[in-house]
């Protein structure tokens, strides 16, 4: 007990005989925070990194006299000298000018600091300035940028979505400050929903992420979005070829002491109301006699809105909203007709259209206390809406017009196929710097999940009505999560982060265990070995096909409640290394095995027996599978010539009954990225990017085959279909996939006072047909109609495309 | 920026994007080199108004000839007076037309193999190829004609005697009678072909009992509402239901584009079902079309058992587990179903109608 007293007495003096400083480091101009800037004391190694708030804490100085510096990519060194005194603690906002990097100084310790800081395996931080420069499909593209790093691949050029190191796209987290989006793409994959004018910051995971995540397999993407200019109102506008943008954000007005920031920026695609405007003929005509103007059927938009408002220096609360939706809509009616003879008159009319709106809406609010300079807690409340509603109708009304008489006669017959997620969480998240050599975070998480996928058939006639639902999903499913994991510096060269995370899934009795280690050890200043480990269950699936080369939207489920969790293992081993000339390397290994996932069952055969329960939707093969690979990077993220080269060599095999093993349709073993931006003048940019991969897998047709159909009415007949004989699943390969794209940005224009910038891309400046699918035809006789051979055509990706865009500023 | 310098930027951005929609992007023959196996439809029928027969073809590579043309099938005569046929007749100075259908068969059709079955007695029975048979073709004229130059009175009957070809192996002695639960083994043997054999045990014939309508035996079915049929059990099996509306010369029946009712979704039942546990069949709702007279139809209702391979094979069927939709023909890893040393299938039905009327 006295023990007890004395270590608790010298514990408390202890701390008493040091100090520490805290705070914020912001953007001068902006008032927006600072990710990643190096806080130091000169002459000694004390000193901290700021998170993606822009807040540091540095504790257990030794009281004294010290000059601070604040240090980051891109800003002027930032001096302050502080006298601490005993047990003092010192709240400081640091604000870094934008300067011209002129020494190597900044270079080595903005860049270094990412590289002593970073404990996990497999993550990249990348700022807006990467996701801009790199060249992209008609404008820049968060998950296009992405796919430029190793171990993370892609199907096809029309596709955003991320196959991260064997894992599908479901297996990702992708989040937008925070707020989990499912389906985050317009135009059918093409594009993320991402606005690149308003991120702050992309924070992406391959793997081996630690225990504050949850839920997902495979790779973890936060998008930050910017927070909103405190000084002035700002603003951009963007036009490319297929989308205009805005942004504009400004301080929010002070009111007794409260202060903030608001952001808001919006995106919408433009070709539909250029063809209104247009006004051209459709080529129908009304009834009575009038054009019938063209209409283009599609278009996407989104918008964002943040706004932080500080209600001291320790409290703040955040609001975010994002809603974005793509929208198919044509409806195509035929003109009146009118027939009569000398009884009747009859007078049809015919219409039948589709509506088909497909997006995500989220809304979140967190708040911020800093409960003490090491102690600092986030509360955060969300929902989060994906939906999906396929409506195709038909409406037919005939009149029947007599002398004494009228009936009418109608039918109205609409199709929908709906897929609803609805994603509300509450989340709090405690990081306590327990010491220099201890930061603990831990926390919990409520989820609930509804989800609901169906098909609909409504049909109403003048005298009867009937609903059909062959396929009706829902469930419930709630996740409670807690976590707890603590970053331990064991010496000077020894980092590990060990954690635990626990959920309980409502539909399943028991409860999840995630246990996740990671450990970092410096050889040397330069050189650093990282290895990870952990568990990673998942709790929800799509049901898409898996032979889908395009795909359009994902159909997700929760696990059933007969089904077990899927769950991942990730092994991740690697070496890093910065050089002097502030260059990263990496090579990584990686071991990842897959169990209990789902594989949509296609065309079940079995339409005589069961009910709408047993459709195929909700018929899955147990699925498990395997990803092995090598990952090389070779990074520069600062200078004139920026950009980094990147090798992957991976192989992913799936196992299901029927195919056994075999690589899923997204596997390529080899690929090599490179990514170079060059600032060939102060307002000229030249950007350049380069793929070379495998193909993608695909099953070969051997030959024909007769399979038979029945028909077992009165009379009996079968009769042949003429079908491919197919080989084992994905045994062939594409040709391989080759893609160079150049870009040019040019800067400093100005007119009538706005200063625009200008840039032009080259999609595919090779020309190279990298394939897509195939497809395919038999070759017919003219004269006889004999079936000769068949033949095959392949359907390319991108071809040669050339776009352009300008962006104002004002 | 100059004007020049737009005009200039305007042109290479046009030039770019033209040559951005060239590329090559040709057709090219596929070869395959796949080592052939038979393909084989084996059908055993205790049903009386279906014979028992083989069907035999052999897998082709994808550069091979696949379908053949073998000739022509007359369907009958178009008139241009008619309104349905006058689509055929514009800007051509004729009376009318014939309607050909173009006949192909299977270019891998196997007509030399030797197939027998072989009961449980030890009895071969010897399955034939036979290319044709013969049936007469009955073509009614019920308007005057003129045929290159013939005139055809109204009310002429033609009879055309066709040779139907099935390309099958049928029972060349004319003894297979194939009983109920009985084993039936399959033998081919086709030169170049590895040998295929074949098993099956037949399934029982199924009674349908009765029929009931809002609570009474029904022997005229009225649309649109459910009804129970019920069936002898037996000692287990699979059996299909289905259900049709007959129309007879269902061409010449003008009312038949405005009947609906009846219909029902073929479903599998169980025939060991205790009792007499009614399925009740559930038809299509249709409306009523107000304009129609109360009309009666022929109306069968079939239960078909399975044995297993048959079960196993339509009903089951293959669980596609790969798809894709540019591909002109769905595809298969191959099936075997009841045979080995070959794709197809070997199986047995067994059948019992019902005949009603259907009344609305």
């Amino acid at each position: 007990m006295h023990y007890l007293i004395f270590f608790i007495f010298g514990f408390l003096f202890s701390q008493s005989m040091t100090a520490s400083i805290n705070g914020f480091v912001r953007d001068d101009a902006s008032g927006e925070p600072i990710s990643y800037a190096n806080v130091f004391l000169s002459n000694s190694s004390i000193g901290a990194a700021t998170n993606s708030d822009g807040y540091f804490v540095i504790s257990e100085i030794p009281f004294g006299f010290y000059e601070l510096n604040a240090t980051m990519i891109g800003y002027a060194v930032f001096k302050k000298k502080v006298d601490l005194s005993l047990g003092e603690s010192i709240r400081l906002e640091i604000r870094l000018k934008e300067e011209v990097i002129k020494g190597t100084e900044v270079l080595v310790t903005a860049e270094r600091q990412k590289f002593e800081r970073s404990m996990e395996s497999s993550q990249i931080a990348l700022d807006l300035r990467e996701i801009n420069s790199a060249p992209a499909f008609v404008e820049p593209d968060v998950f296009r940028t992405l796919q430029m790093l190793p171990g993370v691949q892609t199907t096809s050029d029309f596709s955003s979505a991320l196959y991260v190191r064997g894992s599908t796209p479901d297996q990702n987290l992708i989040m937008l400050d925070g707020i989990a989006v499912y389906n985050p793409y317009h135009l059918g994959g093409i594009f993320s929903t991402f606005n690149t004018d308003a991120i702050k910051e992309a924070d992406f995971h391959a793997g081996g992420f630690p225990a504050r995540y949850g839920g997902r397999m495979g790779a973890i993407l936060n998008v930050i979005n910017r927070e909103g200019n405190t000084e002035k109102i700002t603003g951009s506008a963007n036009l490319s070829l297929i989308s205009s943008k805005a942004l504009i954000e400004g301080p929010l007005p002070k009111w007794k002491g409260m202060k903030g920031s608001w952001m808001i920026s919006g995106r919408r695609t433009y070709i539909d109301k250029v063809v209104d405007a247009l006004a051209l003929p459709s080529g129908s005509k009304n009834s009575d006699g009038s054009d019938i103007p063209l209409r283009f059927p599609y278009y996407f938009y989104d918008y964002q809105i943040k706004a932080n408002l500080d209600i001291d220096q320790d409290h703040r609360l955040t609001f975010t909203r994002f809603y974005g939706d793509d929208v198919l809509d044509f409806s195509y009616e035929d003109p009146s007709e009118t027939v009569s003879n000398e009884n009747v008159t009859i007078q049809q009319d015919s219409k039948f259209g589709l509506d088909w709106p497909w997006g995500n809406q989220t809304n979140g609010l967190t708040w911020r206390w800093i409960v003490s300079p090491k102690m600092i807690t986030k509360t955060f409340l969300s929902n989060s809406r994906y939906r999906f509603d396929f409506d195709l109708f038909f409406q037919n009304r005939d009149l029947y017009t007599y002398s004494d008489s009228t009936v009418i006669n109608f039918i109205n017959f609409n199709w929908n196929i709906y897929d609803i997620i609805k994603d509300r969480t509450l989340e709090t998240e405690v990081q306590y710097k327990y010491s220099n050599d201890h930061e603990i975070t831990g926390g919990f998480q409520i989820k609930k999940i509804r989800f609901d996928l169906g098909i609909q058939y409504d049909l109403e006639t003048q005298d009867t009505s009937f609903t059909w639902n062959p396929l009706s999903l829902n469930n419930n499913t709630q996740e409670i999560s807690f976590f707890l994991q603590d970053r331990w510096e064991v010496s000077k060269r020894l980092k590990i982060r060990s954690g635990l995370r626990l959920t309980d899934y409502n539909l399943h009795k028991k409860i999840y265990a995630d246990p996740r280690i990671g450990m970092k050890y410096h050889i040397s200043d330069d050189i650093a070995l990282k290895a990870n480990w952990g568990l990673y269950h998942q709790f929800l699936t799509t049901a898409n096909n898996q032979d889908e080369n395009l795909r359009l939207v994902e159909l997700w489920l929760g696990i059933p409640k007969e089904k077990p969790a899927s769950v991942s293992e990730h092994v991740i081993g690697g070496i890093e290394y910065m050089s002097p000339r502030n260059i990263f390397y990496r090579i990584e290994l990686y071991q990842k095995t897959f169990e209990n996932l789902l594989t949509l069952k296609q065309d079940n055969a079995n339409e005589y027996e069961g009910t709408s329960q047993d459709s195929t939707m909700n018929e899955f093969w147990d699925t498990r599978g395997n990803s092995n690979g090598i990952e090389l990077l070779v990074k520069k993220s600062s200078g004139k010539f920026n950009g980094w080269i990147g090798y992957t060599f991976s192989e992913t095999k799936y196992y299901t009954e029927p195919s056994g093993w075999h690589n899923p349709n997204f596997d390529r073993t080899h690929t090599i990225n490179i990514v170079g931006n060059y600032d060939l003048t102060s307002d000229l940019e030249l950007s350049a990017a380069l793929t070379q991969s495998s193909g993608n897998p695909y099953t070969k047709i051997l030959g024909r085959v007769y399979d038979w159909e029945q028909s077992l009415y009165n009379d009996s007949y079968w009769y042949p279909i003429d079908s491919y004989l197919v080989g084992a699943k994905n045994t062939e390969r594409y040709d391989d996939y080759f893609r160079i794209d150049i870009g040019m940005t040019r800067k400093g224009g100005n007119l009538f006072g706005l200063e625009y910038d200008t840039y032009w891309q080259i999609m595919n400046l090779t020309r190279h047909i990298n394939i897509l699918s195939y497809r395919y035809r038999t070759k017919t006789d003219p004269l006889t109609g004999n079936q000769l051979g068949v033949q095959r055509q392949p359907i390319p990706m991108f071809p040669l495309i050339f776009t352009f865009g300008v962006k104002f500023e004002f | 920026m100059n004007f020049n310098s737009f005009l200039k930027t305007i042109f290479f951005s046009g030039i770019l994007t033209f040559f951005s929609c060239l590329g090559e992007n040709s057709w090219e023959d596929l070869e395959s080199d796949y080592d052939h196996v038979l393909n084989v439809f084996g059908l055993v029928s205790l049903d009386s108004l279906q014979p028992s027969y083989v069907g035999l073809y052999s897998t082709t590579d994808l550069d091979e000839i696949s379908r053949i043309f073998v000739g022509v099938d007359t369907l009958g005569w178009c008139d241009c007076d008619d309104d349905e046929c006058g689509w055929g007749c514009e800007d051509k100075e004729i009376d009318g037309y014939w309607i050909l259908d173009s006949l192909f068969e299977p270019a891998a059709l196997i007509k030399n193999a030797s197939v027998i079955i072989t009961d449980d007695n030890g009895n071969n029975y010897d399955f034939s190829y036979v290319e044709n048979i013969a049936f007469v073709d009955t073509i009614y004229f019920d308007t005057t004609v003129v045929i290159y130059g013939t005139t055809i009175d109204w009310d002429t009957t033609i009879f055309d005697t066709n040779n139907l070809r099935i390309n099958l192996y049928i029972d060349s002695s004319g003894t297979f009678n194939p009983k109920p639960m009985t084993t039936y083994n399959l033998n081919i043997n086709a030169p170049g072909y590895d040998l295929v054999t074949g098993s099956l045990t037949t399934p029982n014939s199924p009674s349908i009992d009765s029929l009931t309508q809002l609570g009474i035996n029904a022997d005229t079915v009225i649309i649109n509402e459910p009804f129970n049929i019920y069936w002898d059990p037996l000692r287990g099996g699979k059996a299909l239901v289905t259900g049709e509306v007959l129309f007879g010369n269902w061409w010449d029946d003008s009312l038949a584009n405005d009947w609906c009712g009846g219909y029902f979704d073929p479903f599998v039942v169980d025939l060991s079902d205790n009792g007499l546990t009614p399925y009740t069949i559930y038809p299509w709702i249709c409306s009523e079309n107000l304009n129609q007279e109360v009309e009666t139809r022929d109306y069968i209702i079939r239960i078909t058992a399975m044995d297993e391979n048959y079960y196993d094979y339509f009903v089951i069927g293959e669980s596609g587990e790969y798809s894709n939709a540019l591909l002109n023909y769905p595809t298969t890893k191959g099936r075997s179903v009841g045979i080995q040393g070959g794709f197809g299938f070997f199986g047995s039905i067994a059948s019992d109608r019902l005949l009603l009327k259907i009344a609305r």
